[in-house]
């Protein structure tokens, strides 16, 4: 979760590490574990309850970053454990939803697969469309309003958004590298023509900068 | 006194004077269609896939153009993104799952096969490799490669034609 959310969960953060003494790693465990239960739980068929237990452990996974962040306990092997905790929860819950005939095998498959992908360049892009756990929320909402399959929806909505969230992560990584490959050509151009140094010549006009020129 | 020195990928770029234009990306996948007896929407698909994702790759990088060269000419910009490399089928394929149509796939891989056949620099795998490549069958002229997919393709769609009004 983000630093935002730091100073709403301040008072839970500082329980969570101060009085029961838990390090950011065993709340990312117990958050797992509430997960868990809440897919259990939806398999089970007790859908409502499942959901808001997995609120629950959505509000648990947002204090171990934020125990790690207040108290300076950052550590790469955390923040993988909660990368792989998130992973096997959402898992767990996809599956739990096809059991339930709420969504088709293959369309949670899909839309994990997705979140995979958006998982293994986020590190390099930073950016992750966050369409996740969450829709799950906005499929039962539809499923209530609407009386239509919303679980499946929210599948669509969620294989979508990661997998275009992968194509432009992997767009804005490269689009950064050529931008300091292009700046260091700029100013080795510069160095050159201030140390007089002959430029090459240019190439000849093409059919477009003939037409913009 | 000329003292620039360019990289091997800038010479190899400056000595090949083409690059695979729109005509062989339409043809060959004109050929695709037409020998796999594609309709509807999986025309649409064929063509987007096989040419379009040109149209939507190219313009990404135009900021950074013009900030370095302005309206000049630079010849071998990098101008691809991993819209059109290989990488890209890492979501190119689940996206074929989801559509149940082989086409996106087989007709992306045409596209940036028909690429690597031109030789200038490439990022197949990139952001997960940083591993560059020139492409295939670079002892060849990118021209005579050129003419000869246009030459091959043509051939075939004629043949195709003729083929399915029972001309043969």
């Amino acid at each position: 979760m983000s630093k935002k959310s730091d100073g709403i969960l301040d008072g839970l953060i500082t329980l969570f590490h101060e009085r029961l003494g838990l390090s950011p790693n065993q709340i990312s465990a117990i958050g797992f574990v509430i997960g868990l239960v809440a897919a259990l739980l939806v398999g089970l068929h007790f859908l409502l309850t499942g959901l808001i237990v997995m609120a629950l452990s959505q509000i648990v996974d947002g204090l171990d970053g934020g125990v790690a962040r207040k108290y300076h306990l950052q550590s790469d092997r955390g923040q993988m454990l909660e990368v792989v905790f998130d992973r096997l929860n959402e898992l767990t819950m996809f599956l739990a939803l096809a059991v339930t005939e709420y969504v088709t095998y293959g369309m949670a498959a899909l839309a994990f697969s997705a979140i995979l992908l958006v998982t293994v360049v986020e590190p390099k892009s930073k950016f992750d469309p966050g369409f996740k756990r969450f829709m799950l929320y906005f499929g039962y909402l539809v499923t209530l309003i609407f009386q239509v399959k919303g679980f499946q929806i929210a599948m669509h909505v969620i294989f979508f958004a990661n997998l275009i969230g992968f194509a432009v992560g992997t767009i804005l990584v490269d689009y950064r590298l050529q931008a300091e490959i292009d700046a260091q050509a700029i100013l080795r151009r510069e160095r050159e023509v201030a140390l007089g140094i002959p430029q090459p010549p240019d190439d000849p006009p093409s059919f477009l900068s003939k037409l913009f020129s | 006194m000329y003292r620039r020195r360019y990289t091997t990928t800038e010479h190899r770029a400056r000595t090949h004077t083409q690059t695979m234009t729109i005509l062989p990306h339409l043809l060959l996948t004109t050929v695709g269609i037409q020998a796999l007896g594609l309709e509807g929407k999986d025309i649409v698909l064929a063509y987007s896939f096989g040419y379009g994702i040109d149209l939507i790759d190219h313009p990404i990088k135009l900021p950074l153009y013009l900030r370095k060269n302005g309206k000049k000419n630079e010849k071998h910009y990098h101008w691809r993104t991993p819209l059109q490399e290989p990488v890209a089928l890492m979501w190119i394929i689940p996206l074929s799952f989801y559509l149940g149509t082989y086409v996106p796939a087989l007709f992306f891989t045409s596209h940036f096969l028909l690429d690597y056949m031109v030789s200038y620099e490439k990022r197949p795998f990139y952001p997960f490799s940083t591993y560059s490549t020139e492409g295939i069958l670079t002892a060849y002229s990118d021209t005579a490669k050129e003419t000869w997919t246009c030459a091959i393709c043509t051939l075939l769609i004629i043949i195709l034609t003729l083929t399915r009004h029972r001309f043969f």
